[in-house]
């Protein structure tokens, strides 16, 4: 009885002290090479490349018997080596689109943000209406805009900065409120001023809200874009555009090489935000770890 | 009854405070008087529930009182707070998770710039302030050093508590307002706490009010203790610690010590009796 309780405490000693042992040396390595030893590691490429695989067959199985479902995952390739320049230019034209009205929305959203937190009365007037428009499919006013406006970039700004706004009015001005009470204390006792509270509490607190909105307005800048583009086809280039031109002549693999750009354009973004927001909320993350 | 003012003393005369309405109403505090007097150290102590932080909040002009008056040295609360005379630490030590130690513990210097001005040509009476904290030195000692560029999330709940500290006295506040600032310590660190906060009290010559729960932290470090009673919150005693300092290891096991921790204890469970047999 006692010789088993000493193994089973030796082994667990053991397996104690390996654990310790691979997370402080995995803790110490944190270097681009680590990354790249751990990314080497069958654990972790070999499930999303079976996925793949499987994915692929599928895909080739569909394109072989039913042709007008799918175009050949070759023909997609084809088309986006042959006419890379095609893609690019118009990847870079709904780019724009998305960034400039990403940029407009954010600005405008965190500006109002503040000023909702600032004024009940003003939250009490803006918010019922702010949350009721986050939950409408805002992308459906495109073709309202597109009569409006005209083939221009105007509606396709219109729309994504539409669809980013409320997202981001709706978390900033979260966290511009969920402030630790006890330091609101601290600074009421300093007679800290409004600006002073803002600016060096308020704001700071709203960060980890204002990115978690960042991580979803971001790719959805580029769906805006896009919706705006496929309403306003013919007259200005973007990837949109280049969609619903294939899609009236029929190339399937034109559409899903342009779905490809999106996508690699979503993928980007979404990883400069989150790398962005490792860089400025180190504390938070640490923060969340102790906890 | 109503104390009158002094430019020497926070007088609290005749608070009264009570939360919500009809039968849910709690007097938080019921006629509360009590005089403070500069550069005392005074505990309240007293049963969960019965009006300390609301009294100290009240102190903090953080509170509105339904009616009596509160003066700090003469002065409203209001004008207090706005010469940057109140320092508060308050149960949980609110650093900003974002700021370094010494960003935090600098950062009242970075509010309200006017106050300084204020205080220095005196409003009603306020004494000029001395040359400025080494704030470097204070973090020194207390231990703090080595973390002052260390993120708040990185500390242990003792280094934060002093952090919190030496953030308030940072400001060379008149008064320092200290809300069950240890509670949340284990038995060690608190004792070393309470002496290091004894030191900078002596040195700085602050007024301090300390909320507490633990009868010999208040004996330990006061001139004299508040005892508060429960709905109505109200002072049920007060008793002066007419013990030497420095309170060193020796004095906390005398048998004066004792007789004062036993002192209060009874007048607490006698504070609680009442209560319970009004409740009753
Ligand atoms: N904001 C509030 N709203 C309603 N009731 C409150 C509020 N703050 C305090 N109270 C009530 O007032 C009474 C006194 O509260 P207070 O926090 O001052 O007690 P305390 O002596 O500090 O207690 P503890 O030792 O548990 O911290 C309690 O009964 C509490 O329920
Ligand atoms: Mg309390």
């Amino acid at each position: 009885m006692t010789a088993i309780d000493s193994a089973v405490s030796r082994m667990k000693n053991a397996v104690g002290t390996s654990k310790k042992s691979t997370s402080s040396s995995s803790s110490r390595s944190t270097g681009p090479v680590a990354a790249v030893k751990s990314v080497l590691r069958p654990s972790f490429w070999l499930p999303a490349t079976v996925l793949l695989v499987i994915f692929a067959t599928l895909w080739r199985w569909t394109a072989d018997s039913k042709p007008y479902l799918l175009p050949p995952l070759s023909a997609i390739g084809e088309s986006i080596v042959n006419d890379w320049q095609y893609y690019v230019s118009n990847a870079w034209v709904t780019l724009q689109v998305s960034l400039i009205g990403l940029a407009i929305a954010f600005v405008a959203s965190f500006l109002l943000a503040i000023l909702i937190s600032e004024i009940p009365m003003a939250r009490r007037a803006i918010m019922p209406y702010a949350v009721v428009l986050n939950v409408t499919p805002l992308v459906a006013l495109a073709p309202a805009l597109v009569v409006a406006f005209g083939f221009g970039s105007e509606p396709k700004l219109i729309v994504t900065a539409l669809i980013c706004f409320f997202p981001i009015l709706i978390s900033v001005s979260t966290g511009l409120l969920s402030v630790d009470p006890a330091a609101l204390h601290v600074f009421r006792t300093l007679k800290a001023s409004r600006f002073e509270t803002l600016w060096h509490l308020r704001i700071p607190s709203s960060l980890p809200y204002m990115f978690t909105a960042l991580r979803v307005v971001f790719p959805l800048s580029i769906i805006g874009a896009v919706v705006a583009e496929l309403n306003a086809p013919g007259a200005a280039e973007g990837l949109g555009t280049a969609i619903s031109l294939a899609s009236s002549n029929n190339q399937l693999s034109v559409i899903y090489a342009s779905i490809v750009f999106l996508a690699l354009m979503g993928a980007g973004l979404l990883f400069i935000v989150t790398a962005v927001e490792r860089r400025v909320l180190h504390w938070h993350e640490s923060r969340q770890v102790q906890s | 009854m109503t104390l009158p003012q002094s430019p020497d003393a926070i007088v609290v005369s005749d608070a009264h405070k009570t939360y919500g309405t009809d039968q849910k109403a709690v007097v938080a505090l019921g006629g509360v008087d009590a005089a403070i007097q500069r550069g005392e150290f005074v505990s309240i102590i007293g049963p969960s529930g019965c009006g300390k932080s609301t009294m100290l909040r009240m102190i903090a002009g953080l509170e509105e009182v339904d009616s009596g008056d509160v003066s700090i040295f003469g002065l409203r609360t209001e004008d207090a707070c706005d010469a940057k005379m109140i320092g508060l630490v308050p149960q949980v030590p609110a650093l900003l998770p974002w700021l370094s130690v010494l960003d935090n513990v600098t950062l009242p210097s970075k509010i309200n710039r006017g106050a300084e001005r204020r205080r220095q040509h005196g409003i009603g009476g306020v004494y000029t302030r001395p040359d400025p904290v080494d704030i470097h030195g204070l973090l020194d000692r207390v231990g703090l050093a080595d973390a002052a560029h260390k993120l708040p999330a990185q500390l242990s709940g003792g280094m934060r508590q002093r952090a919190s500290i030496v953030r308030a006295f940072g400001l060379q506040p008149d008064v320092l307002l200290m809300d069950e600032p240890f509670s949340a310590l284990d038995e060690f660190t608190r004792e070393a706490l309470q002496g290091q906060l004894l030191e900078i009290w002596r040195d700085m010559q602050t007024t301090v009010v300390f909320v507490t729960h633990n009868v010999s932290e208040a004996v330990r470090l006061s001139d004299r203790v508040i005892v508060m009673g429960a709905n109505p919150g109200r002072i049920t005693a007060e008793v002066e610690i007419d013990l030497p300092r420095p309170r060193d290891e020796e004095l906390l096991k005398s048998t004066a010590f004792h007789d004062y921790e036993d002192h209060i204890r009874h007048q607490l469970q006698s504070a609680w009796r009442d209560n319970s047999a009004a409740a009753a």
